[in-house]
């Protein structure tokens, strides 16, 4: 009743929709940040296509092990997980050296979990392994340099940024889980239900991601307006008193 | 969080866990469920099929043995579909040539079973009776592509005939198997051959893998078996010692349970994301949230009131920013209103200083209108003073800006005028008053010296009076000393009188008292004479009674004698004389104690009689001292009368004396109202002479003090003129001080 190709179709649709939510969101934030934020867009863009595929039923792969690997799927997590990373790291306004490193430790995780996916027990393991601590790395690099720059912006920055970090972290987490109880790890779980979970997982990570990073800024903008005309408000009071 | 993801996951993992068990327990009983079903379809084909032998057997045509009526009634009844499913074909055998004489399938007609390698044939069974059916193994023959399973029947009726069954052994397993591709079926004989099998060629093969076989098995039981890859259940056949078995991969059999846990594994995944993701939002929102509001609270308690508390959140967090909000805005009010009542201070201030400023403009105004007073003040003080110390001429200028001050100045000269004025009157009138003070002067010193003279006089009369009245005074004072001693030998003389009358009432009563004496000691004397008479009497009593004792003492000598014989009388007797004896004894006793008596009394006697011979002697004695005693008080008496008769004759002298003495008393009295008399007339002339010269004393202190207030009047007056002369006045005041001035000049 349900198989691989409702699933596709279904993180298809999730991922237009969501891009198409993100598109228009990008219009309401200051024109600075619609650069970042269009990246963001773009995300959720890639992934659809890559579903789009899935779900006409290319790029299906048959491992040594006998599991199924989807290549549209690994494309996909190559190219938006680096944006996702140099978002977070934008945001704090971190060098482009940095943004690269970040960018490319994220895409050598995703090759490892992909080469290791196709491979047999036990190589598969070795660079599971390799992945997770390239994938540990990043968070590292994430919780020291980039933190360090994120206290010297300010609080509503340094805030997205944290919300984000947490955002994509906790949720990347569930990745490694998923490899390693699908059909490329020990295989308790078939291909279906691990493309339902990843199905899930991609369209509320990379739309998720996108809505917050575009509701903050929003609101930060709002906040700005707000202060403002309160502090033109209030800049009468004393002035008066005197 | 992490909590709720572990309850999850063991969740997940107890349910997986259950419902793998109760799909084992449903797969294991299916399976055996499966076996012994197709056990059964197997069991009951191949006994319809061994039936179906018989009856055909016992078929009209088949026992005639006519070869074309049992042709046709065997392809009949194959043709007929009576035959049990995958029955090939049935050959009629002659069993002593071994050749199928008929067949259903003519090609086998004529056939040889033997030749063909037919188990059947090259071991023919016996057959028990005419309903006696052979099931032979399965084999294969060249002339047909499939294995069979010949089932043989004799023919009753006809010698050497039996009909074979053939069955198409492939065919069967395919239907055995067919119904579930799942699982397949093999059925596997008891010498470990298969006899069905899926896969066509293996039949006859000898079973693979395990050694399972109709030996281990009841006829009807089953088994189930899990051979690692794949689950097996077996059961043994009733008609043949065959064991038919169904094979079940695992993989596909457990298919349903890896779904589950599959499902259940996505499950808990996608519960794990959204809790991570409900996790990243909320609560990093929270933390965010609750983390802005604790800077924004900061930066108030570090004093930036102006911090963007506004928010657009309707949930806890925007509460709190709007509690905060309040808070700020109504500390906001306080610091106004403290600015507020800060500028109200700062105002009053300023009043005040204000106020202060007046008040020292005020102050140098006073100060300057104080010097202008001071100066004119000083100016009218060197007027004054000049009029103090006598200029009166001088006057003060009154112009002043100050009215008080102006109307003091003008006081100060009216009064100046006044008193210069004045003082050129008391000038003039000291002059006359110093002129007339010093006539008085001489006059009083005349009268003082007259009364001098009288005072002298005066006093010499009171010196002498003075001295008569002491020498008279000294006169009755002697005048009653002796008065007083007179008196006093008057009242020792009345103490003798007293005293020696006394002494001859004294005297008397002793006489008295010693006449008594004596008529006692008469009487003591005649008593002591009757008691000496009546101890002389006892004594002769008592010398009677001693005779008497000696009376006794010589009867009690003569008793105890008279108990003696008794006694010696009684020895004699014999025995009637003992009571006698003891009589005798009695009597003896008796005597001897009256003898002890008698003694007694005799000396008792005795002593008394010395006792009284004492006592008359001392009565005796007694006596004559008495008499002594009596001639004593008669002595006695005689001094005592003798006393009484002296002392009246001092009894009269003595009243002589006292009178003599009264009439002296009597004498001094008189002298002495004499002198009293004396005495006063004189004190009255010395008080009268002391009046006088307190008079003349009086008069002569108050010329004196004519004198001197008449000196004092004038050196008055000519101090006062000294005074007055001090004071410069101008002679035109008016014509008074021109009259003084000639006044003063003729003094």
């Amino acid at each position: 009743m349900f198989g691989l190709t409702t699933w596709f179709t279904i993180g298809t649709v999730g991922m237009v929709v969501g891009t198409v939510l993100i598109a228009y969101g990008v219009t309401l934030v200051p024109a600075e940040r619609r650069r970042q934020l269009g990246l963001a867009a773009i995300v959720p863009a890639i992934a659809a296509a890559a579903y789009g595929l899935m779900a006409l039923g290319f790029g299906g792969f048959t491992t040594a092990d006998g599991g199924t690997v989807f290549i549209p799927r690994y494309v996909d997590w190559l190219l938006t997980t680096p944006i996702h990373v140099a978002i977070i790291a934008l945001i704090v306004g971190a060098s482009t050296g940095l943004i690269a490193r970040l960018a490319t430790l994220q895409a050598v995780t995703i090759v490892l979990g992909f080469v290791g996916a196709t491979l047999a027990s036990p190589l598969n393991w070795v660079l599971y392994a390799l992945g997770s601590a390239v994938f540990a790395w990043v968070v590292y690099l994430l919780f020291t340099e980039c933190e360090a720059l994120a206290a010297e912006e300010s609080d509503n920055v340094a805030a997205l940024f944290r919300k984000l970090r947490s955002f994509v972290v906790v949720l990347w987490l569930v990745y490694p889980m998923i490899w390693v109880l699908a059909p490329a790890g020990v295989g308790v779980m078939d291909v279906e239900t691990a493309a339902l979970v990843v199905t899930y997982i991609d369209v509320v990570a990379k739309v998720g991601f996108g809505l917050i990073a575009i509701n903050d800024f929003a609101s930060m903008a709002a906040a700005t307006d707000t202060t403002a005309s309160v502090d033109a408000d209030l800049g009468d009071g004393p002035q008066a008193a005197d | 969080m992490l909590v709720a993801v572990v309850v999850m996951v063991g969740f997940g993992a107890v349910i997986s866990t259950q419902a793998s068990a109760t799909l084992q327990d449903d797969v294991e009983s299916d399976l055996e469920t499966l076996s012994e079903t197709r056990t059964n379809e197997l069991d009951a084909w191949l006994g319809s099929v061994q039936r179906e032998a018989v009856l055909t057997s016992q078929l009209e045509p088949v026992r005639s043995g006519d070869g074309d009526a049992v042709d046709r009634a065997l392809t009949d009844q194959l043709e007929s579909g009576a035959v049990p499913p995958n029955v090939v074909a049935i050959h009629y055998l002659d069993t002593s040539s071994m050749v199928f004489t008929e067949s259903t399938n003519d090609e086998f007609e004529g056939i040889s079973p033997a030749e063909m390698g037919a188990p059947f044939a090259t071991d023919p069974p016996e057959f028990d009776g005419p309903n006696d059916v052979y099931v032979s193994e399965p084999f294969t023959v060249p002339a047909v592509d499939h294995p069979i399973i010949a089932v043989v029947t004799p023919v009753p009726g006809v010698e050497d005939r039996a009909l074979v069954y053939m069955t198409d052994l492939a065919k069967r397993s395919e239907a055995l198997s067919g119904a579930n591709q799942d699982t397949s079926t093999v059925v596997v004989n008891s010498a470990g051959n298969y006899v069905a099998h899926p896969n066509e060629s293996k039949i006859l093969t000898d079973h693979e893998g395990h050694s399972m076989n109709a030996t281990m098995l009841a006829s009807g039981q089953t088994t189930f078996m899990d051979g690692g890859e794949t689950l097996m259940a077996s059961t043994a056949m009733e008609t043949k010692d065959w064991v038919v078995m169904i094979h079940s991969p695992k993989e596909t059999a457990y298919a349903l349970g890896a779904q589950i846990n599959s499902d259940l594994v996505g499950l808990v995944l996608l519960a794990i994301i959204n809790l991570g993701l409900v996790g990243v939002t909320i609560g990093s929102n929270t933390i965010i949230s609750l983390r802005r509001v604790s800077e924004r609270a900061e930066t108030m308690a570090d004093g930036d009131l102006e911090v963007d508390l506004a928010t657009t959140r309707e949930d806890e967090i925007g509460a709190l920013y709007r509690s905060f909000q309040d808070m700020r805005d109504s500390i906001r009010e306080k610091i106004v209103e403290a600015e507020t009542a800060r500028s109200d201070a700062e105002e009053a201030r300023t009043e005040a200083e204000d106020a202060r400023m007046r008040a020292e403009q005020e102050a140098a105004e006073m100060e300057s209108m104080t010097s202008h007073l001071e100066s004119k003040a000083a100016e009218f003080g060197d007027v004054l003073s000049d009029a103090a110390a006598g200029d009166l001429t001088r006057r003060v200028d009154p112009d002043s800006n100050n009215e008080s001050m102006q109307s003091v100045g003008q006081s100060i000269n009216q009064t100046l005028d006044s008193l210069e004025q004045t003082i050129a009157r008391m000038k003039a009138f000291a002059g006359d008053v110093s002129a007339a003070s010093d006539q008085v002067g001489t006059n009083a010193d005349r009268v003082d010296k007259a009364s001098e003279q009288v005072t002298n006089s005066i006093a010499e009369i009171f010196d002498g009076t003075t001295e008569q009245s002491q020498r008279l005074e000294s006169a009755s004072g002697e005048m009653e000393n002796l008065s007083a001693t007179a008196e006093q030998v008057a009242s020792a003389a009345q103490q003798v009188a007293t005293t020696s009358q006394e002494a001859a009432e004294v005297g008397e009563e002793g006489r008295e008292a010693a006449q008594r004496a004596i008529t006692e000691m008469s009487a003591i004397e005649a008593e002591t004479g009757e008691t000496v008479q009546a101890i002389t009497d006892l004594d002769d009593e008592l010398d009677e009674i001693g005779q008497i004792v000696s009376v006794i003492t010589q009867i009690v000598e003569q008793t105890n004698m008279l108990a003696l014989n008794a006694s010696i009388e009684a020895a004699h007797a014999d025995a009637s004389g003992d009571g006698f004896a003891v009589v005798a004894d009695e009597i003896k006793g008796l005597a001897e104690e009256t003898k002890e008596a008698a003694g007694d009394i005799e000396n008792r006697i005795d002593g008394i009689q010395s006792q009284a011979s004492e006592t008359v002697e001392t009565m005796e004695s007694t006596s004559e001292r008495v008499t002594d005693g009596v001639s004593t008080v008669e002595e006695a008496i005689d001094a005592l009368e003798r006393i009484v008769e002296h002392t009246e004759e001092v009894d009269t002298g003595i009243q002589e004396i006292d009178d003599a003495t009264e009439e002296q008393a009597r004498t001094a009295q008189e002298v002495m109202e004499t002198i009293d008399e004396l005495t006063t007339i004189s004190q009255q002339t010395a008080t009268e002479a002391d009046t006088v010269a307190g008079a003349a004393d009086d008069q002569s202190q108050s010329i004196e003090q004519v004198a001197t207030s008449a000196r004092e009047l004038h050196e008055r007056a000519d101090d006062l003129e000294q005074a007055l002369s001090r004071f410069d006045t101008r002679v035109d005041v008016d014509g008074t001080g021109t009259a003084a001035a000639a006044a003063t000049d003729d003094d």
